[in-house]
């Protein structure tokens, strides 16, 4: 017997587009964050907007809670079922509805893949800025949702920073436009206000993107220290001195053997800290640019200096760096990856103080960082067969988090609050600034169903197993930053 | 940075006031220092709020690119202090000779020709305090230049007109300035193949800090483009080059005579004493139906932002005015009398003014 929710959910899809049977549904009980575990009642994929929308109103009428999914390679639990909710599996609804080569924007589908949309905009020598590491399987809908970033966040942004527009429906089923097609606006800035917001203000049908002319060059470099401290004060100085590279990042140690053996992108073995550093931009001014890097880099002394010489070597470059946590993710059964943010200037001393905390606790932890916005990622490698181990790497999750607090950061730079870190939003903010979080999201969705329990605690957690790889990444597909 | 309000303790008992304030009215209006008049039509009855009894730096560290600022403080204080650290904010904030606060700049989203190359106000915004309806003390946001955590508060205030809440302390990402600065003016006698150029300009890998289009007098003898473009001194010679092959240069502007144009471009000098300023978010395709409209009743008017705004400067007459749509005037008389004050608001924006402000006191 059908319950009369999902009666009326078949009003609306087909039967091979309304999943109820555990078959169907069990690929879609957890997200990146493989941790948490959690079985809707049903999995809808709609086709268009319109879908959407009637389904919105059907669990506004029937007090039925959902969450949208992009492709589920959320790290923080965000696509995570709702205990008795509902998924609506946006990937179907992949269409780019319009390139605008001349006016420099895209509108799409919310399901429509972040590297197809850099792919169709590179054919009009154009870019879409945002390249989290999952971009060969994340969708704009989610990066929406998260804000998500990338390496190449350091000049130009995160994804707010490139969206001009959105349709949205509202958890009640209405629905409104967002922005629009100018990089300018005479309203409060109601789509930075969407972006982040974590699926709590609804679902968005149809996202306008800011396309930007690709760089004419690149120039890469990478070079190793005999300490991690010594890459990150290179950082520093770099920042310091003026220049504004495209992308700067570190590896430590652990990774870079780990990249090394995965991809083999020539990396120096024995280094304790990696640093990759890109300039873009018009070649004669990248070309002075790379003059002051040279001698920024000298001057900190690293034992080992390398400048990609071609196209090819840039992208193995790259290639190691975008694999280092897969690639570490194998030497370990499982892990946890933090997204914390300190300032620039003590990027060093935080590293010195994880390593410290990592000694302690007598847990590995790799680090792999974007290193020229403060964004660490330190991967807690641990094995969830033995007893207490997720616990005890939570435990060392939780002292790093608490560092970024501590030193004036973020607990999240880029992969959203999610499940997994909604105990800290309230650490890092105060009461007051929580309350009015609650307020807004009361008044956007007053019968809390858009998402419930992700980034403001408000639900039940669902039980926490163990963490590990993504199974998109087992596979090879992707790999994560 | 935990800290419930910026540490001085005057200026605690300053924002314990405003809070006060806040509490006990029933109608308020916040203005700075009112460089832009067109935002102050609508204040009958309300109790006004003046915010440059909050001014001051709050913080800055120039290794950092980082700083923070009360609402109140002279956005000319902040580019004079950024610039002896050879740091800027590069989307080029409006009327800072005119007095401009920085909490004004960000309420009015008062972002200039520069906007066009790194971002608006929006991208540079890290933090935000500001009282909300009911008196309370909000934070969003951060310090750091990356933050994913909570709901975006620092973008909403973007535009938000003082309807939202009182902005009193900010913290803004800054970027290093470019060493020099070199302009290019190419003239064009037809609107379509300024336009064109334009897009070009802005679809190519050449870094372009700002492209303006102006009419000249008011499209009787054509249309310039303005370029801008900086960077490292010693690249910039090779890199004008280059701009030459795409545009026809009329006129070359560097150093002092690059400055003072752009100074005169932010402070909207060329709209003065032309009745209201209109500015209306556009995309280059509106031009030349906008333009020819401007042309045939004499209007002034500018593109910027490489054709992502249209000023229209003008005494109105109400013909015109119905046909503006979602304008917002920035300085003068309001073209038409109500001119959807308070601006009719969809479900999303109806519900987060709910939220922050229930009673509606901010108008
Ligand atoms: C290997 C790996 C590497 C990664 N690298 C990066 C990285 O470099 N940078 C980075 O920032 N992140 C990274 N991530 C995290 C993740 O890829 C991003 O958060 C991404 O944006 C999620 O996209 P998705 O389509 O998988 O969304 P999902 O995981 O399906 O959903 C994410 C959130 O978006 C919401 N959502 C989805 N669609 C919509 C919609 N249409 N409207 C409203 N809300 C919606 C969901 O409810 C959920 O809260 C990585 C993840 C993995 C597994």
């Amino acid at each position: 017997m059908l319950s009369p929710f999902i009666a009326k959910l078949s009003e609306i899809y087909p039967d091979a587009r309304l999943l109820t049977h555990d078959a169907g549904l069990v690929s879609y009980e957890s997200d990146g964050l493989t941790a948490f575990r959690e079985k809707p009642i049903a999995v809808v994929l709609p086709e268009s907007a319109d879908e959407v929308i009637r389904t919105v109103r059907c669990c506004f009428d029937s007090h039925v809670p959902f969450v949208a999914r992009g492709n589920g390679t959320s790290l923080s639990g965000g696509s995570l079922p709702v205990k008795n909710g509902i998924v609506i599996s946006m990937n179907r609804m992949n269409r780019i509805l319009r390139l605008d080569p001349v006016q420099r924007l895209a509108v799409v589908e919310p399901g429509v893949i972040n590297l197809n949309v850099t792919k169709a905009a590179a054919s009009h020598g154009l870019l879409y800025a945002p390249d989290p590491s999952s971009q060969s399987v994340c969708t704009i809908g989610g990066n929406i949702a998260f804000n998500s970033g990338g390496a190449h966040c350091l000049k130009y942004g995160m994804t707010s920073n490139h969206v001009l527009g959105l349709k949205i429906v509202l958890p009640n089923g209405t629905v409104d436009t967002l922005g629009g097609e100018s990089l300018e606006s005479i309203h409060p800035d109601y789509v930075g206000m969407f972006v982040g917001s974590e699926g709590l203000f609804g679902i968005a049908l149809e996202i306008t993107l800011r396309l930007i002319p690709k760089p004419e060059v690149y120039r890469t470099v990478m070079c190793a220290y005999r300490s991690l401290k010594a890459a990150g004060d290179a950082v520093s100085k770099i920042i310091a001195s003026g220049l504004l590279p495209g992308a700067m990042e570190i590896m430590d140690n652990l990774s870079i053997q780990a990249a090394e053996a995965a991809v083999h992108p020539g990396y120096p073995l024995d280094a304790a800290g990696l640093l990759i550093v890109e300039l873009e931009g018009e070649a004669s001014q990248v070309d002075e640019e790379f003059k002051r890097l040279h001698g920024l880099i000298e001057a900190s002394n690293p034992y080992f200096f390398k400048e990609a010489k071609d196209a090819f070597e840039r992208q193995q470059i790259w290639k190691g760096r975008k694999s280092a946590f897969s690639a570490v993710g194998r030497l370990s059964p499982d892990f946890i990856v933090q997204d914390g943010v300190v300032p620039r200037g003590r990027l060093g001393e935080a590293l010195e103080e994880i390593q410290r905390l990592s000694k302690q606790h007598g847990i590995r932890v790799a680090n792999v960082f974007h290193a020229g916005d403060g964004n660490l990622h330190p991967l807690i490698l641990y094995d969830g067969k033995q007893k207490g181990a997720l616990h005890h790497a939570e435990l060392l999750a939780a002292e790093i988090i608490e560092l970024c607090i501590r030193f004036g950061g973020s607990i999240t730079g880029e992969h959203g609050v999610g499940m997994e870190k909604r105990t800290y939003l309230p650490k890092m903010y105060q009461p007051s600034d929580m309350e009015s979080m609650f307020q807004v999201r009361r008044a956007i969705d007053p019968t809390n169903i858009a998402n419930p329990g992700k980034m403001l605690m408000d639900g039940d957690a669902p039980a926490l197993t163990t963490s590990g790889m993504h199974p998109l990444e087992k596979a090879g597909v992707i790999s994560r930053e | 940075m935990n800290s419930l309000v910026a540490p001085d303790t005057k200026v605690n008992e300053r924002i314990c006031e405003l809070q006060e304030l806040v509490r006990t009215s029933r109608k308020l209006h916040i203005v700075g220092s009112k460089s832009k008049d067109g935002f102050h039509h609508s204040s009958d009855g309300a109790t006004t709020i003046s915010t440059p009894s909050l001014s001051g730096v709050v913080s800055y560290d120039p290794l950092e690119f980082v700083v923070t600022l009360l609402g109140g403080t002279r956005v000319l204080e902040v580019v004079e202090l950024l610039e002896k650290h050879g740091q800027y904010l590069p989307f080029d904030p409006l009327l800072v000779d005119r007095g401009a606060t920085i909490g004004g700049t960000v309420a009015s989203n008062a972002a200039g020709p520069g906007r066009f190359r790194f971002g608006g106000i929006r991208d540079f915004l890290l933090g935000i305090r500001f009282i909300d309806g009911r008196g309370n003390c909000i934070r969003g946001g951060g310090q750091v230049v990356k933050n994913a955590a909570g709901f975006d508060y620092p973008k909403l205030m973007v535009g938000s007109r003082g309807t939202l809440g009182l902005l009193y302390e900010m913290t803004f990402k800054v970027f290093p300035k470019p060493e020099s600065y070199a302009t290019i003016v190419a003239t064009f006698s037809k609107l379509d193949e300024a336009v064109a150029s334009m897009n070009k300009l802005a679809s190519s890998p050449l870094d372009i800090e700002a492209i303006e289009l102006i009419p000249i007098e008011m499209g009787s003898r054509g249309y310039e483009l303005a370029i801008r473009i900086g960077g490292i001194a010693s690249a910039l010679m090779n890199r004008l080059n280059r701009l030459q092959k795409f545009v026809p240069v009329s006129m070359l502007l560097q150093d002092h005579d690059d400055w003072r144009y752009w100074r005169a471009a932010t402070n909207l000098e060329w709209a003065r004493d032309k009745g209201s300023l209109v500015k209306l978010p556009i995309t280059p395709n509106a031009i030349a139906a906008m333009d020819k409209q401007c042309s045939k009743l004499l209007i002034d008017r500018r593109y910027s932002v490489g054709g992502n705004v249209a000023w229209i400067a003008t005494v109105w007459n109400d013909q015109w005015s119905q046909q503006l749509g979602d304008a917002q005037t920035f300085l003068g008389p309001l073209p038409i009398e109500d001119n959807g004050y308070p601006r009719e608001l969809g479900p999303f924006g109806r519900a987060i003014k709910y939220a922050l402000d229930p009673e509606s006191k901010f108008i």
